[in-house]
């Protein structure tokens, strides 16, 4: 090769490095981090939080501002040491921008911290415990979904408002049964009415629920307002029905309780049951209309509550990457400031945040389940009322 | 004392077959190759290779912490995450309950694991075999039950905001991932080299015989249920060592540290490695987080093929992956 061939190759090349990251920059593909437990008990409820999430995705065409955005997936395992290897993977290896996810309170409680001292924008799915946005708060992290006393405590106090006077709780042992059941507590008690006896049993160590069921029945209470989820719920559901308590102290729940996931084990037992729930499929508004028929265009069936977690949670990331142009801001605080002049009409209701980064709930449902008229169970809406506040505790400054 | 150097060369030659001369100039180049890979691989790898490099060194003083016992004393322990657990919650504890500095937190966190390893290593070191391994398993699960219910520690949530070590006065943040690197880095060394001192001491050599054959050591006027004893406290300390630096890496602890899962693992590092061998463990947590973190990245089922690849190392790697490097050594030469 002669000299001047030489250095014509080498100019090539040279400018060709030079041209690459400049064109490399337009197409680089916005990424977002998904830590779910996809495995695992709760490996049902998060395929559907994964299907909303993305719906709200292909709304926006998995694109922000011309943008093409990747979706990075990894399973927490529901353990919080892995939640952090995890998260480090996502961080350092992917190098996404910023995470959705965070299914569990304690990896989210994790996450938070990691999310604080890396920097980097989290923005939770369900977590629903008051720490989240409240004692460890911090400006990298947000949640889609609603706090545990947003919806226990307006369900409390709904059911006082309703001429409830005395009522037994029940739930398993462990954080989030007692930040659910002391909130609907509070509530409850605000509004009038008296919680006579606060029932708690081992967590994933029983299947036997015939003592805690014989003291609730002999309570006094009008009903057992109880959380579980799982295979734990079918349980409850399942001996409540076969100590014939259904008539005379009825078992109402939350939207985990009766769980969609259940019904299929639970046969006819569903029918007649009652729960409190933040979404159902059938709820009267446009977005919600919407997001039906996007989810049944592309899964055939109905979305579910947790389907319309996954789906407010991918919303909100993408609404927020569009107000800010489909890029990370170099103080990534800004992304958090963005998100929370994030306003929209979710499958819900309004979604808007506190100064927390904490998505309210303007609405909350009561449901009754049905029998349909293809014979199978179907959700038929009650009633629907306000959502409670957040619990102070933030100690932070944004 | 003399009669514990008579003991020497026989457990130098229980543990290792080869000559001593030979044995040591190798032992020299690994250990100089290790250093220098340490100290180079800040300067040539991605941050994220960092944070690997911290996992393999937190899950290698926990695996060396648990040898002591499984490799040395021949004590199969399916118990010591409840040491690893109690590591985190102690500096948990010490700095956001009482409030208390991390350089006073740490040191008060290991005084109270030995005392407590001293305890149980006291009751669970009468049994044996079988025995002792379900004896460690229900203290673990013992622990592991207490911090699910300790509303102190809220209970299954756990303890986020552990601190790092206050670097600042070195200008320094600890929580960069070079500098933590550094910090862990040092530790584990340090840990190592304590480990590897004591097991190359008369100590060490009355445990291997203690391994070898119990009543020969008890014939020969040693004090066996002590060093037992003395052997389960220090593996303890070292396991809750590394909780101290996982809790710190994590910047959180919560009971999932002491489940039986956890304590598993380490004896699945330990065998991978190989039991006989100090660098050994170290190895084996290596092999074990980055062949687990290789196959996670090809497949969501990486723990079917981590089961597999663990069946291969057992079957066909006699004494470890170290074990298997020296028969290779062996033969070549």
């Amino acid at each position: 090769m002669t000299k001047a061939a030489i250095r014509v190759v080498l100019i090539a090349c040279i400018s060709a490095a030079a041209l690459a990251p400049v064109r490399a920059q337009d197409v680089t593909p916005l990424k977002i981090g998904l830590i779910l437990p996809y495995k695992g008990v709760w490996a049902a409820p998060v395929e559907n939080i994964d299907r909303g999430f993305r719906v709200a995705l292909a709304e926006f065409g998995n694109k922000t501002a011309g943008r093409p955005v990747e979706v990075v997936r990894a399973d927490d395992e529901l353990t919080p040491n892995v939640a952090v290897q995890k998260f480090n993977k996502l961080v350092q290896f992917d190098k996404v921008d910023v995470i959705g996810g965070g299914v569990s309170s304690n990896v989210a409680i994790a996450l938070s911290e990691l999310a604080d001292r890396a920097k980097k924008p989290v923005v939770m799915t369900n977590a629903h415990a008051d720490e989240i946005t409240g004692k460890l708060c911090s400006p990298y992290v947000a949640r889609t979904s609603f706090s545990a006393n947003a919806f226990q405590y307006g369900a409390g106090k709904y059911w006082a408002q309703k001429g409830v006077k005395k009522v037994v709780t029940m739930t398993a042992d462990y954080s989030a049964g007692h930040s659910f059941m002391d909130a609907f507590k509070r509530g409850f008690e605000d509004g009038g009415g008296q919680v006579v006896q606060q029932i708690w049993t081992p967590f994933q160590k029983t299947r036997d629920w015939s003592a805690a069921l014989g003291q609730a029945g002999a309570s006094g209470a009008e009903f057992i307002y109880a959380f579980y989820s799982g295979s734990e719920a079918v349980q409850v559901v399942k001996q409540h029905a076969d100590f014939g308590m259904r008539e005379k102290v009825p078992l109402i729940g939350d939207q985990w309780l009766f769980d969609e996931v259940g019904w299929p084990a639970l046969g006819d037992l569903v029918i007649g049951g009652k729960f409190v729930a933040s979404y159902l499929p059938g709820a009267q508004n446009e977005a919600n209309r919407k997001f039906v028929a996007a989810y049944r265009q592309m899964f055939n069936e109905d979305p579910d509550v947790n389907a319309a977690l996954g789906y407010d949670n991918g919303k909100t990331i993408m609404l927020t990457l569009e107000k800010l142009g489909g890029k990370m801001p170099d103080d990534t605080a800004g992304f958090m400031t963005a998100l929370r002049t994030v306003n929209f009409d979710a499958p819900r209701g309004k979604i808007r945040f506190n100064a927390q980064n904490s998505a309210q709930l303007e609405k909350e449902y009561l449901v009754e389940i049905v029998k349909g008229a293809d014979g199978k169970p179907d959700r038929r809406q009650l009633d629907e009322f306000s959502g409670a506040e957040d619990l102070p505790g933030c100690t932070k400054s944004f | 004392m003399t009669r514990h150097v008579t003991i020497e060369p026989v457990a130098e030659q229980a543990c290792d077959s080869e000559p001593a001369r030979g044995m040591d100039v190798q032992r020299v180049l690994v250990l100089a190759t290790c250093a220098l890979a340490l100290l180079l691989l800040p300067f040539i790898s991605s941050e994220y290779v960092l944070t690997l490099a911290v996992e393999v060194m937190i899950a290698g003083v926990f695996a060396s912490g648990l040898n002591v016992l499984i490799g040395y004393t021949g004590l199969a322990s399916a118990g010591h995450a409840m040491f690893f657990g109690l590591g985190g919650y102690g500096i948990g504890i010490g700095t956001a309950i009482y409030g208390w500095p991390l350089w006073a937190s740490v040191p008060v966190t290991l005084v109270c694991v030995a005392a407590i390893s001293a305890v149980v290593g006291a009751i669970c070191t009468r049994t044996r075999g079988v025995e002792f391994l379900l004896i460690t398993l229900a203290f673990c699960q013992m622990f592991y039950g207490a911090a699910v219910k300790l509303r102190l520690t809220n209970g299954t949530d756990g303890m986020a905001g552990i601190p790092r070590p206050d670097l600042s006065w070195l200008g320094l943040s600890a929580d960069g991932s070079i500098v933590f690197y550094g910090y862990v880095a040092l530790v584990a060394v340090a840990a190592l080299l304590l480990v590897a001192r004591i097991v190359h001491s008369p100590f060490g050599s009355v445990l291997i015989a203690i391994r070898e054959n119990e009543r020969r050591a008890m014939a020969m006027g040693y004090a066996v249920g002590a060093y037992k004893i003395g052997a389960f406290t220090l593996s303890g300390v070292v396991c809750a060592l590394a909780g101290i630096l996982q809790a710190q890496y994590t910047y959180f602890i919560n009971p999932d540290s002491m489940s039986w899962q956890s304590s598993g693992e380490g004896i699945l590092m330990v065998i991978i490695g190989g039991a006989d061998a100090v660098m050994g463990p170290f190895i084996g947590a290596a092999v074990f987080v980055l062949v687990k973190q290789g196959l996670s990245l090809i497949t969501g089922e990486y723990n079917l093929f981590f089961g597999i690849f663990f069946m291969l190392v057992v079957a066909f790697f006699r004494g470890g992956v170290v074990g298997a490097f020296r028969t290779l050594i062996g033969k070549w030469r």
